[in-house]
């Protein structure tokens, strides 16, 4: 049985992993480069005119690091992202599979 | 690749027609299978039409059946029973046709025929006298609409006999 010590420190490893990792799809989602090293992804070095690291420190592309974030997120949690676009429903309706059987499919529907 | 689902019920000129309020009426759309499975919401079904074979008898009777269900006409001379469905399919397969004759069959010269259509041009039928008893089995091609129409007829000689044509589709 682990001691008190030992389940402290698997946690803080976990942590740190999960952490690491969340950064890691965020630089990969803001344009960042893969490092061979550490197989995660790292951000953009500091421009050497402006001193600025990437697009966001620029202020001017907040909203795709912040998408770049909530896919992070969610994508640790398992779910995917994404979900149903603007303007889109989900609708499920009935299909002839492949093999002569009924099947249902979940389709991304429109009013035209 | 899947075929979206028509019907519920229609034919090959308005394949998406609602179930009819009554299925015991005439009806020019038929239950819309999916190929010998059912949909998850509706069993696979066809439209049936039974009568005694003399026009001026006006005794049709409209209804639906199941697949594997037998349906019966008893009359003097010569019942009918006949069969419509519409289905969809993504492989070609394969339905029977059952069909007996009861009663007083001694001199009974009956006829049986089938024929099908797609929405997009295929078709083929068959007739043919058959014995008082027996299977045709109907191979029907794969499409994203088909109609499928089987008939059977007894036929006495004597009209004050009296015997019962019983028909039924089913897998094979």
């Amino acid at each position: 049985m682990p001691t008190k010590k030992q389940t402290d420190w698997e946690n803080t490893v976990s942590k740190n992993y999960q952490a690491a990792r969340r950064e890691s799809n965020v630089n990969k989602e803001s344009g960042g480069i893969f490092d061979v090293e550490t197989g995660y992804y790292k951000p953009l070095e500091p421009n050497g005119q402006t001193g600025r690291r990437n697009i966001q420190d620029d202020g001017v592309d907040t909203v795709y690091r912040d998408r770049a974030l909530n896919n992070s997120l969610e994508s640790d949690g398992g779910g995917g992202g994404g979900g149903v676009p603007e303007g889109f429903a989900e609708e499920t309706l009935d299909v002839v599979n492949a093999n002569n059987t009924a099947g249902q499919r979940v389709f991304l529907t429109k009013a035209v | 690749m899947a075929i979206l689902r028509a019907g519920p019920w229609g034919n090959l000129v308005s394949p998406h027609e609602d179930v009819p309020n009554d299925t015991t009426v005439d009806s020019s759309y038929y239950p819309v299978n999916c190929a010998l499975d059912d949909w998850p919401n509706q069993t696979w079904a066809c439209f049936t039409i039974t009568d005694s074979g003399f026009q001026s008898f006006n005794d049709e009777i409209y209804a639906t059946a199941g697949l594997g269900e037998s349906v019966s006409k008893t009359g003097d001379g010569m019942p009918i029973v006949q069969f419509f469905f519409c289905y969809q399919a993504t492989n070609e397969f394969s339905i029977n046709f059952n069909w007996e004759f009861t009663g007083d069959i001694d001199n009974n010269y009956p006829n049986l025929s089938w024929s099908y259509s797609t929405i997009d041009g295929q078709s083929d039928s068959y007739f043919d006298t058959p014995g008082n008893s027996g299977t045709e089995t109907i191979v029907l091609p794969a499409t994203t609409l088909g109609i499928v129409h089987t008939y059977v007829q007894g036929y006495l000689l004597n009209f004050s006999q009296e015997m019962t044509t019983t028909a039924s589709l089913s897998a094979p």
